[in-house]
């Protein structure tokens, strides 16, 4: 699952149609999904942006993937530039290094969207609290990405947070020429890189994640009462047990035996009598 | 290939990083205050990051040489060590460094002169045979192209005769010894595993024959070779396998010349085995016979026993026990 966080809905609106995310109506977040993307529009500003990240999680897989998109200022690049993010500065004096993500742009997409061909560069980045006007060069400007980052590492690892802005207003083009219209435009004009990156962060998120096969102690615990401990020790000498015999094990033991410490007895010496291998 | 390098400001402009920044052309430079702000900080993953890690240049500004565990000697009564480099280019499964850091990363201080200040102080007040360990942290060859750091530190090594060296590798990047005439106070130290257990835990690692072929070339050229069985890994099949290794190895390198062998079991402290573990759930070798013991994890007394006793048997059938080194 990959959860997206846009400042706005105009940024947001590509990504709806294109994705056709559906509007789930929740408490205090404006949520759209669909069956792998959660999109939330939070509101402009970092703080509000930290609020739906903490909002999301509650409605998401623990182990979801993030991605903030949105637009930006920069002091060099043309507007309709999009990048990637791999330093956010925030507004209180901390640096932020998101792991640059590695992008195929040869990935074979889904029908619909066309495979974008460029590099998708990356850049540092400035949070501020307040629009900025004066353009410092070869550095981009938000409000948001330093409050999503630090608000989403602490429920996901930061290899699978990225940031990716499409540069809005530069010194030629300052904020006034900015309105919703365009902005959807602009999104909606790197939809094939943004499709790029959400394929990378999907391919990463999966082979990131390493799940023992699903060990049920249901039958177990019908047959035999365990104490909390002894349902941890249980659960650790199953998910060993599968890991070796490479199968799930927990229906196959012995009936007849008396009691839980028996059970977790026989476990250890099912293990104990297993060949010793590497692979 | 490195395709992202992190520098701190402060060496942005040092000449090492300026050579290995022409090396990588193509690589995404990131300048930052202090590489803390990027290696090993929360919410990173090991795993994900060994699969494409970056490079990170820093300054290392204390303890540049520091004390040898107890158990790492070869001999000599005073042993140190010192670490360059942060991380490994190999991904063994056994080794501490998964579970000491989060960050796969590779760190490089490349402030070399500084170490070789504290080597010399250390070496200086010191009245007897010093010992100074490199490969603890990292591998010592493995990125040596990359780094420089034996074509900076041999010089410095030649000068240093009452200082005594130890490379651990399990590296090929051998061109730069051979390069040069063999060093008296240097040890290339080699660290050997059957092609059994490389090929189930040591990825990316060159093959024991290749590991072997480096060996020899380097004996033929003269320097002194110390072979590392650590860690020795059990299995059902482990008499077979390490006789048949211990038979290989010695049926090829030049068993009397060898400056030392040691031989150790695989043993982690268990803090970091729980994290290692956390992080590859998958991995066979931890769902072994093994046992706390001491805050340490090592397999169970007993079969411990009878593999060091087994390999030790086996390597004494090739070495004399005055350069035979057990670790503790």
């Amino acid at each position: 699952m990959i959860n997206i966080v846009c400042a706005l809905k105009c940024e947001a609106r590509p990504l709806i149609s294109h994705y056709g995310l559906q509007h789930k109506p929740v408490d205090k977040i404006k949520l759209y999904q669909n069956s792998s993307i959660n999109l939330v529009v939070s509101g402009v500003g970092g703080k509000l942006n930290a609020v739906a990240v903490k909002l999301l999680v509650q409605h998401t897989e623990p182990s979801s993937a993030w991605l903030n998109i949105g637009i930006a200022g920069h002091g060099q690049l043309a507007v309709g530039e999009g990048r990637m993010i791999h330093k956010i500065m925030g507004p209180d004096g901390l640096n932020w290094y998101p792991p640059r993500l590695k992008l195929n742009t040869g990935l074979n997409l889904k029908a619909g969207i066309k495979i974008s061909k460029n590099k998708i560069d990356s850049i540092s980045l400035i949070t501020v609290d307040n629009p900025e006007q004066r353009y410092q060069e070869n550095c981009a400007y938000d409000m948001e990405a330093a409050y999503f980052y630090q608000a989403a590492i602490n429920h996901q690892t930061s290899e699978l947070v990225q940031c990716y802005k499409i540069i809005s207003d530069n010194k030629t083009s300052p904020t006034e020429n900015i309105n919703a219209k365009k902005i959807s435009t602009l999104i909606e004009k790197k939809l094939p890189d943004i499709s790029v990156i959400i394929e990378a962060l999907s391919n990463l998120h999966k082979h990131s994640t390493i799940n023992l096969k699903a060990i049920s102690i249901t039958e177990l615990t019908k047959d035999y009462h365990f104490t909390q401990y002894q349902r941890i020790q249980l659960v650790k000498l199953l998910e060993r047990l599968s890991l070796i015999t490479n199968q799930n094990n927990s229906a196959n033991v012995v009936p007849g035996l008396k009691n839980s410490g028996q059970v977790l007895d026989w476990l250890e010496n099912r293990i104990k009598e297993l060949p010793v291998r590497l692979s | 290939m490195i395709d992202t390098i992190y520098i701190e400001e402060s060496v942005r402009d040092h000449s090492r990083t300026l050579k290995i920044c022409n090396r990588y052309k193509d690589a995404k430079i990131i300048y930052c205050q202090q590489y803390s702000e990027i290696f090993n900080r929360k919410a990173q993953n090991f795993r994900i990051q060994k699969q494409n890690p970056a490079l990170i240049l820093a300054r290392k500004f204390k303890n540049f040489v520091l004390e040898a565990p107890v158990s790492y000697g070869i001999g000599g009564n005073k042993n140190y060590y010192f670490s360059h480099m942060l991380n490994c280019l190999y991904d063994c499964r056994y080794c501490f460094l998964q579970g000491m850091y989060r960050s796969a990363y590779y760190v490089l201080f490349v402030n070399y002169e500084d170490f070789q200040d504290e080597i010399t102080a250390i070496t200086s007040k010191s009245g007897e045979e010093t010992w100074f360990f490199t490969g603890y942290d990292c591998d010592s060859l493995a990125l040596e192209p990359v780094t420089g750091f034996m074509e900076f530190f041999s010089p410095f090594f030649k000068k240093n005769t009452s200082a005594k060296f130890e490379l651990r590798t399990k590296s090929t990047q051998i061109s730069t010894l051979l390069s040069q005439a063999p060093l008296a106070n240097c040890i290339v130290a080699f660290s050997l595993s059957p092609e059994s257990v490389a090929k189930a835990l040591e990825h990316r690692a060159p093959t024991l024959e290749k590991r072997i072929n480096a060996i020899v070339k380097l004996q033929h050229a003269g320097w002194q070779i110390g072979l590392r069985f650590d860690p020795v890994i059990y299995t059902d099949e482990y008499k077979e396998v390490y006789s048949d290794f211990f038979r290989k190895v010695f049926s090829q390198i030049d068993a009397l010349s060898l400056h030392s062998v040691s031989l150790g079991t695989f043993r982690l402290p268990e803090t970091y085995f729980k994290n290692i573990r956390k992080i590859f759930p998958d991995e066979l070798l931890f769902a072994g016979p093994l046992e706390k013991r001491s805050g340490m994890v090592s397999y169970e007394k007993q079969l411990e026993s009878q593999l060091l006793e087994f390999c030790e048997s086996g390597i004494l059938n090739y070495i004399s026990d005055e350069i035979y080194f057990p670790c503790a």
